[in-house]
């Protein structure tokens, strides 16, 4: 018996893609033969993946095949004429609506994703998300036999060293630095948080930074009204990363003060683990899979009301006390998505799948 | 902005006092506006939503044509129907029963109906009208614009044309490139040795991996052309040169004459998965290499890959002595231009890569072995030796670059 991934776009730096190389990783070292396939298999990981439509050459009743869900494409219609056993690994879907004039064939894929998906509820032998919400996503769609699996993550590839150049301009000067990392896109609602530090950085602190990290390829139209924004309020502080490598994340954590989200959409939210890992307090909009992210740590937001928010980081950049509280709780809360405990419920699942296979 | 705290935040930690930080926060609040914080003349800034919330999309507006169809199969409210019972003892009686209540009812409310009925299908028969002319209106407007970018490629066609009459640098006119040179001894002799551009060009082969259609703008002597059919990639190159057609075309390479912007033109929308430009767009006019990449991006698919390479202008070497060598070269492209430029047509994951470097015995030489001299000498070398790695850069770089960027 083979158990392989398959997945639409397999791109380096990217949260499907890390967990799909870790998939790999522990599949292999359980003694399967395990492979990768995709359609868009971007160069930097070429040696990783072969093209999806090899796959048909092994495709066998006997193997399990592992879907990584979270956008319309080619994969789709492929997968459903295959005959393997198939467990989805939902990542969800982001609304569509959010994309409306800002990426069209985005808007495109994202409406097909969900149509792609409803078809895979009685053809599934398991479908997992990542987190609860997801999981009742799934079960809404028709779902019948689904569960929870935490991205996993491995954290020893995080103990390499920073970027120095990041840390010596950002980390030197004793500003206070907010972060968000995560793609410019319109529903991570980015807006929000200029519109928090505005408050923050001309009436609180003077001597702060926002740094917001991430790409904003696919999203240009919302990288303009973001950069609009910033010249309107008139903030001299804030900056855009773009896309950006391993080492220079990990110096933007490094340098961070406080991480804020004011995200109106996430599937899992890998950053939020990230920043418990890096001992960042958190701030975040209490929407979709965050809730479940978080659990009982950090400190959510039902509303956003802007100056609130911004006295609240205040508050936690400054008072020692509720700052050692809140990461002593996102400490605990981060031992949850520990890789052993991860490690276990794959290996549960997947032997609920493997005990069907005659 | 008068906005209560309470209730803002959640904190699920015993030892934490949520409410009492939220009171903390409130009188923060008002102390700070006591000395006048948090008035601010962009108010409307901060309260403008950036975009329609997302349940205000079209996609979830009822669609006209279902009301119309529902409409048209509801407007007569006449019903008819039998009288029966189930019953069979009492069903005859219960039926002239109810005859006879139908009957008397029906008499004044057949009147009243029929009326609606009438008003009904009129208003269905003026609905449709108009629904059939907004129809008939789109349609119509839908030529109008397909008129219109006809006419604007015709406009695009003629100055080009206008161009290749003024002068003789476009790629459009093979004829009028090259004069009375040949081109292709040219391109032998300057151009870089056959094994040297393989060297450089299979470094971009990993973009096209997997591809089936892949074009190779000014595909020259079709080396990325034989790169491709050695790893299986489906591919083709246009040229403009006669003499670089019939030498791939010897070599079994698939290459047709055509100038690249008739070429793109002719192609459906998506139809490429791949596009390779190397050593063409500094051939170009600004606003044909605009025009071109502008189709480039029309043409390819969703998540295929475009690599353009010319020559790296930031080496002075380049920029001021060799650019010169080839008389058919236009303009100077900055590398950041291009990126800018790919930006605005939405090309995502846009890369720079610098290749081809100097060979070291042709750049200024460091002095070696400064350890034995005394501090004061060691310095004064230390110095001149970064100086000249200055200069080297930017006298003696990388004499190629390209941009890789996708769609």
């Amino acid at each position: 018996m083979q158990i392989h991934q398959i997945l639409p776009t397999l791109s380096p730096g990217d949260a499907i893609g890390n967990e799909v190389l870790e998939i790999r990783k522990i599949l292999r070292s359980w003694g399967y033969k395990s492979d990768i396939y995709a359609q868009n298999i971007h160069p930097d990981m070429a040696k990783f993946a072969k093209i999806f439509t090899e796959y048909k050459k092994i495709s066998s009743p006997k193997n399990i095949l592992i879907f990584h869900f979270a956008i319309g494409s080619e994969v789709s219609e492929f997968v459903k004429n295959l005959d393997d056993k198939k467990i989805i690994i939902y990542h969800n879907i982001t609304p569509p609506n959010y994309f409306k004039g800002i990426n069209d064939t985005l808007v495109h894929l994202l409406i097909n994703g969900r149509k792609e998906l409803k078809e895979f509820s009685n053809i599934t032998d398991l479908a997992l998300g990542v987190s609860a919400y997801n999981e009742k996503e799934l079960i809404k769609i028709g779902f019948r036999n689904t569960g929870i699996l935490p991205i996993l993550l491995d954290f020893s590839l995080y103990d390499q060293e920073p970027d120095k150049k990041i840390l010596n301009r950002f980390g030197q000067d004793n500003m206070t630095n907010i972060i968000f990392v995560g793609r410019l896109a319109p529903h991570k609602m980015q807006e929000d948080i200029i519109k928090i530090f505005y408050y923050y950085n001309k009436f609180i602190e003077h001597r702060s930074r926002l740094i917001l990290v991430g790409s904003y390829g696919g999203a240009e139209i919302y990288y303009e009204y973001i950069r609009s924004i910033i010249k309107q309020l008139h903030l001299d502080n804030v900056y855009i990363t773009g896309q950006i490598n391993f080492r220079e994340l990990l110096a933007y954590y490094g340098v961070a003060d406080i991480f804020v989200s004011m995200s109106g959409h996430e599937g899992f939210c890998v950053p939020i683990l990230e920043s418990m890992y890096f001992d960042i307090p958190i701030i975040a909009y209490k929407s979709s899979a965050i809730p479940y992210t978080l659990e009982d740590s950090g400190i959510l937001v039902n509303k956003k009301n802007y100056i609130a928010i911004a006295e609240m980081i205040n508050m936690v950049v400054n008072n020692g006390e509720l700052k050692k509280k809140i990461i002593k709780k996102q400490q605990e809360r981060l031992q949850y998505f520990h890789r052993s405990n991860t490690e276990k419920s794959f290996k549960h699942y997947l032997d609920s799948i493997i005990s069907t296979i005659k | 902005m008068e906005e209560k705290v309470e209730d803002t935040f959640e904190i699920k930690d015993s030892e934490v006092d949520i409410k009492d930080i939220e009171r903390q926060i409130q009188d923060n609040i008002i102390d700070r506006k006591k000395l006048g914080a948090y008035s601010t003349d962009v108010e409307d800034i901060i309260k403008r939503p950036l975009l329609p919330p997302p349940d205000m999309s079209s996609q979830n507006r009822t669609d006209l044509s279902s009301h119309m169809k529902g409409i048209n199969s509801n407007w007569d409210i006449r019903a008819e129907y039998k009288i029966s019972s189930h019953r069979p003892i009492i069903g005859r009686l219960l039926v002239w029963g109810r005859k006879l209540i139908n009957g008397e009812v029906k008499r004044y409310v057949d009147l009243l109906i029929g009326r609606q009925s009438e008003f009904n299908k009129r208003t269905v028969s003026i609905l449709s009208d108009f629904n059939n002319k907004i129809d008939d209106f789109n349609n119509k407007i839908d030529d109008i614009n397909n008129k219109i970018d006809d006419i604007n490629n015709k406009v695009i066609d003629i100055n080009i044309k206008v161009n290749n009459t003024d002068s003789t640098n476009n790629i459009s006119g093979a004829d009028k490139i090259y004069g009375n040179m040949n081109y292709f001894i040219f391109n032998e002799l300057f151009g870089g040795s056959n094994e040297e551009i393989r060297i450089n060009t299979e470094q971009f082969l990993d973009f096209f991996l997997g591809c089936n259609n892949v074009l190779d703008i000014g595909s020259g002597r079709g080396i990325f052309l034989e790169l491709l059919k050695e790893k299986g990639i489906k591919g083709y190159g246009i040229d403009t040169n006669d003499d670089l057609i019939l030498y791939c075309k010897r070599k079994d390479l698939n290459v047709q004459k055509d100038d690249v912007m008739t070429h793109l033109k002719k192609l459906n929308n998506k139809s490429l998965d791949g596009i390779f430009i190397s050593h063409v767009i500094e051939h170009l006019k600004y606003e044909d290499a605009t025009y071109m990449l502008k189709l480039c991006y029309e043409k390819m698919q969703y998540g295929s890959y475009m690599v353009i390479a010319t020559p790296n202008i930031l080496n002075m070497t380049v920029s001021s002595n060799t650019f010169y060598t080839d008389p058919t070269h236009v303009a100077h492209i900055h590398p950041e231009f291009i990126k800018f430029l790919l930006g605005t047509y939405r090309f995502r994951d846009i890369q720079e890569r610098f290749y081809q470097p100097t060979l070291k015995d042709q750049m200024l030489k460091k002095v070696d072995n400064i350890d034995s001299l005394n501090d004061e000498q060691k310095k004064i070398y230390e110095i001149m030796n970064h100086n000249i790695d200055i200069l080297n850069n930017l006298l003696f770089g990388y004499r190629d670059y390209a941009i890789i960027a996708k769609k």
